[in-house]
């Protein structure tokens, strides 16, 4: 079954065909994807859900380049990462992918600044300092960025990760339960900036959660079952995604 | 990636105490011992330098080219001496040079000096005329203006007590054997020279027909001319003018040299011993590093587990592989350079104060300079970078493969992995096997030289094998002394948890350990073999012969008798000689029997004990009243002895009885002494010394097994301190790697150690387990060490000891327990502060950190 995220086919920031990622031999063999065929669109900000053990962070690891899929192919902005060795790889990563993780991970020992800027200086590109100054006045951290991790709240830091994330203008970023770690007030915020992300600056964004509250600000809401896509909800509420998650069985 | 390192470095400086310490130990200790090469060095150029200090040119005939010369066609020839003799024509041929404004020639002459009632010997030298060229400095007094004075040099003349106004007794011998002698009246002191070659005797300024005349006033041959030139800038043309005037006079061979350029030929003939000197320390020094290069490793490895996570989000964020190499190798580098910065700087530090302290407190070296030469700065400082570049090269590589996945895992310790290269494990085998088969050949052969080689071959063996053993050794013997309490189990799991950094930390240690026993072991080895070779080669504990007609007197032999440590005396009185030339002794059998080591050696009735370098059945002799005949000998294997018999053999075979001996004038000429065996080295000095005393001889007259066995033990333990004392620095280095790994275990488990105390560990019993698991490792690889070390001393003992016949072994069982006992005193010290710190973490606190 062939599920897409309803735009023009064309036009999409990260595709795969045929996926599979299988762990382990013999009896300890573990099917985690089962031929996964998808489309993420440019733009939108879909959220892919389902019980633990669905397969869905093993799907978000392979789209984003950081796990080697066992069959399949995967295409990011065009260009299909299952050939490329590790240095293109990583390169390709810090190109065109961004991450917000759900335990923020921020290197402790940089300042806010350096630690949104790191992608940059690996690459060793020059940041846009306009773009830097609307990421960082549009998520509220004009006055921290010379703070160190520690010195931050929790939603300060993952604030800091988003815009690491943002800042290089990626072709998609993941988002591994980013609100996990954030109380419902914060976390809100945090996701609310996210959706503002894609509407005000095309930015296309898949996030992995179990949290229907979560998932129902993206546009998409893609469900998985046993490393498999088992349905689709489009303009996602808190109610549809709850009662489609119990139909799953969750 | 450069600012990721620094700021590493910045945050997280404290775990970088150890290292930078480590490294800055090991550094200092390459350049102290480059600098003491090169102030042995600049100490030699200012003494050595101070007879041209005031020259432009110094000219000096080369005797070994001309020889080579001579030589050259294969002939012993000796060159002539009009070719390389400085004489008065050359002095002449200077003058006329243009350019030169003045001209000395440096000769002297060794005359003996009677001032008193004893004589000196005392070396007689001219000042120079121009005082621009001289170095005598007067200190008081006036410099001698006619033949009849002197001025001496302050320093002897306060030793010799000779002062103003004294008049001296001179007498020299010409090179034609006749005596000269003059009497000078001493007018005034000068300077006293710091040159080794001048300063070590007393030296005389006289006027210059005084010279000639103790000379014998044979044509005056000069050492050296120095001189001054009107123009140093064009000292060039001027020296090759004088050359070729040299040449002019027939003088083929010689030298026009700066004062710079002869210092330099001087100093080179000088520091050959000092450099050998620099090469035993380079040795010590070279073990000093790699011991330090285990530590960095070590600690570069720990701090790479502990980063893991952060390293993986890096690669998730895009950094490739090389980039997180080149993060860790920048942190290695900052470590290494200042590190080494400030290892050269704590060297030059305690060089300057040891060397304050040497020229303060001893008179002779007051004139020690401190030289920093830019080797001793420029190669330690490489060697320490490089070392902690290369030691940082492995983990750096293990950060490398950290996978992005990791980042993304939950926090959890993330092991670094540990397989042991099967490659190294194959290589270790081989080198070892190799080794042993070495130095199992060099020690039944006696060859030292490949015993070494087996033992250089054998040891990086064993310690890539460590792996092998070392965590499986910790394991079992923390197994049995856990003692079945809870921090005691946990302490030898601990232990052995990441078994790589075990065998790291361990391995450290255990290079120390091993050759600090191995020392220990030979040197006892050694000492008690020799022990026994001395008991064969000397029959007696202690012989007094002072080699003179003196005749020891009943009073005498009293005073000896009642020394401290004495046990039995036998005097020994000369009867005749052998047919061959020895002398043949007479003594009492019973006193021969108290002093001698062995009964069978007794000579009976017609029997005589004679040395072994007598080969036959008999010897014929005769006594001094003119009885002869034959005697049976009775070879020992003692090579320095006379001919020995009783009273009996003596009346029976020589005709000769004890009243008719004592008449002659070497009546008890030797005395045998047998002395107690729990005597130590002082009470021996003392007994020497006291005996000297009681029978007014020179203490060189008292000799024998037990005094050249003293002597041996004292040169073997003062050696064996000195090396302890050198290795003791690779020992301490490990030590700090010890505490090191630790306190980096206690950061890496913070979460673990707080749950344990959440669950009910009481700080005391967290302190305890941490104790417990730095003495497992610190105690197991010094036990390692000291058995490894044991069987290197014994098989190098042998190697050494082969040649001179049967070695005895000998285990210096209270020492080696010491070396263990320090360690784990050191070990369990390393431990304290981890421990503080890991006990101040409240529960809850670690279980929050991440």
């Amino acid at each position: 079954m062939t599920i897409t995220a309803p735009h023009t086919s064309t036009d999409f920031a990260v595709h795969a065909t045929g996926l599979t990622k299988i762990y382990g031999e013999g009896t300890t063999r573990v099917e985690a994807l089962r031929g996964v065929d998808v489309s993420f669109a440019r733009g939108k900000f879909t959220a892919i859900m389902g019980p633990s053990g669905s397969g869905k962070s093993t799907l978000m690891h392979c789209l984003a380049g950081l796990d080697d899929a066992s069959g399949g192919q995967i295409f990011i902005g065009g260009t299909d990462i299952s050939k490329l060795n590790d240095d293109a790889l990583t390169k390709m990563r810090r190109e065109k992918v961004g991450f917000v993780f759900q335990s923020f991970n921020l290197v402790p020992t940089l300042t806010a600044e350096a630690n949104i800027l790191l992608p940059l200086a690996l690459a060793g590109k020059k940041h846009d300092k306009e773009w830097l100054q609307r990421i960082v006045t549009t998520l509220g951290l004009t006055d921290r960025l010379n703070h160190k991790p520690h010195e931050l709240s929790g939603g300060q830091q993952q604030r800091v990760a988003v815009a690491r994330a943002l800042l290089t203008r990626p072709e998609v970023v993941f988002g591994d339960e980013p609100t996990g770690n954030l109380d419902s007030r914060t976390g809100a915020e945090v996701l609310s900036l996210l959706r503002s992300s894609t509407r005000e600056m095309g930015q296309t964004i898949i996030m992995v959660t179990h949290d229907a509250v979560a998932a129902s600000y993206a546009d998409t809401v893609l469900l998985m079952k046993d490393g498999e896509l088992v349905g689709q909800l489009e303009a996602p509420t808190v109610e549809s995604v709850t009662q489609a998650l119990s139909g799953l069985g969750a | 990636m450069l600012q990721l390192a620094l700021a590493n470095l910045k945050t997280y400086s404290r775990r970088f105490i150890a290292v930078t310490l480590a490294v800055m130990i090991g550094t200092a200790f390459l350049a102290a011992t480059l600098m003491v090469n090169a102030s042995a060095t600049e100490t030699l150029k200012n003494s050595l330098g101070s007879s041209y200090a005031n020259a432009d040119l110094v000219v000096s005939g080369d005797y070994s080219a001309a020889y080579d010369a001579a030589t050259a066609d294969g002939g012993d020839a000796e060159p002539k001496e009009s070719s390389y003799q400085l004489g008065a024509a050359a002095l002449e041929a200077i003058e006329k040079v243009d350019g030169v404004s003045a001209v000395h020639g440096a000769s002297e002459v060794g005359v003996s000096v009677r001032a008193g009632s004893k004589d000196y010997y005392a070396s007689v030298n001219t000042a120079a005329k121009d005082p621009a060229l001289s170095n005598t400095v007067l200190e008081s007094g006036a410099l001698p203006t006619g033949g009849e004075q002197a001025a001496v040099d302050s320093t002897y003349a306060k030793e010799y007590n000779i002062s103003i106004g004294d008049v001296l007794d001179l007498g020299a011998v010409t090179s034609d054997e006749k005596q000269v002698n003059r009497q000078v009246k001493i007018t005034g002191t000068t300077a006293s020279s710091n040159d080794p070659m001048s300063g070590s005797v007393m030296n005389l300024t006289v006027s210059g027909s005084l010279l000639n005349a103790l000379g014998g006033d044979a044509p005056t041959v000069y050492n050296q001319i120095v001189l001054k030139v009107n123009d140093p800038a064009a000292l060039a043309g001027t020296k090759d003018s004088i050359a070729s005037a040299l040449k002019g006079t027939g003088l083929e061979f010689v030298q026009v040299l700066t004062p710079d350029e002869q210092i330099v030929k001087d100093v080179a003939s000088f520091s050959g011993g000092s450099d050998q000197l620099t090469i035993v320390l380079l040795v010590f020094a070279l073990i000093a590093l790699v011991v330090t290069g285990l530590v960095v490793m070590n600690t570069f490895a720990v701090l790479i587990a502990q980063r893991t996570r952060e390293l993986a989000l890096m690669r998730t964020l895009g950094a490739v592989r090389s980039q997180i190499r080149s993060s860790v190798l920048v942190e290695a580098l900052v470590i290494g350079v200042l590190a080494s910065a400030g290892g050269v700087l704590l060297a030059v530090g305690i060089m300057a104060t040891l060397i304050a302290i040497l020229s303060s407190t001893v008179e002779e070296m007051s004139f020690v300079t401190l030289a920093v030469s830019p080797v001793s700065i420029i190669v330690p400082m490489l060697a320490g970078t490089v070392i902690t570049l290369v030691a940082a090269w492995v983990p750096a590589g293990k950060a490398m493969s950290v996978s992005p996945l990791a980042a993304l895992r939950p926090a959890e310790d993330v092991a670094v992995g540990n397989k042991a290269g099967k490659l190294r494990i194959i290589f270790g085998f081989l080198l070892v096997l190799a080794g042993a088969a070495a130095l199992a050949y060099g020690a039944i052969q006696g060859d030292i030289l490949i015993a070494f080689g087996g033992g250089l071959l054998s040891f990086p063996g064993v310690l890539m094998l460590g792996s092998l053993f070392l965590p499986k050794a910790v394991s079992a013997i923390g197994a049995l002394t856990s003692g079945g309490t809870v921090p005691g189990k946990l302490a030898s799991l601990n232990a052995v948890r990441n078994p790589g950094r075990t065998t790291a930390t361990a391995t450290a240690l255990l290079i120390g350990v091993t050759l600090v026993s191995m020392m220990m072991v030979g040197a006892q080895t050694a000492k008690s073999s020799l022990g026994d070779a001395l008991g064969s080669e000397f029959l007696v504990d202690v012989v007094v012969d002072d080699y003179q007609t003196v005749s020891f007197t009943d009073e005498e032999l009293e005073k000896v008798r009642a020394l401290n440590g004495v046990q039995a005396l036998s005097a020994l009185t000369y009867v005749g000689d052998s047919a061959n030339g020895q002398p043949i002794l007479a003594a009492d059998p019973e006193t021969l029997k108290s002093v001698l080591n062995s009964d069978k050696q007794v000579p009976g009735n017609g029997e005589v004990l004679v040395g072994s370098n007598n080969e036959g059945d008999t010897m014929e002799a005769s006594s001094f009243t003119g009885g002869s005949g034959e005697l049976k000998m009775l070879i020992s294997e003692s090579s320095d002895m006379g001919a020995v018999i009783t009273w009996e053999t003596a009346g029976s075979v020589l005709g000769i009885d004890r009243a008719a001996a004592a008449k002659g004038e070497m009546a008890r000429t030797q005395l045998w002494v047998k002395t107690d065996d729990s005597l130590d080295a002082a009470a021996l000095r003392t007994l020497s010394t006291d005996m000297a005393g009681a029978l007014g001889v020179e203490e060189f007259a008292i000799g024998g097994g037990v005094m050249m066995k003293q002597m041996f033990n004292t040169v073997i333990d003062m050696l064996l301190m000195i090396v302890s004392g050198l290795l003791a620095v690779a020992v301490l280095i490990a030590l700090i790697g010890v505490a090191n790994t630790l306190s980096l275990s206690v950061l890496e488990r913070t979460r673990e150690n707080s749950l344990l105390r959440a669950l009910g560990l009481t700080r005391r019993q967290l302190k305890s387990m941490l104790a417990t698991e730095a003495v497992l490792i610190g105690g197991v690889a010094a036990l390692i060490g000291v058995v490894l070390g044991s069987v290197y001393g014994l098989l190098g003992a042998q190697s050494v000891m082969g040649a001179f016949g049967a070695m005895s072994i000998s285990i210096p069982w209270l020492q080696l327990v010491a070396v263990i006992a320090v360690s784990v005193v050191a070990a369990l010290a390393a431990s304290i502060v981890p421990a503080r710190r890991a006990a101040k973490l409240a529960p809850v606190q670690g279980l929050a950190s991440e």
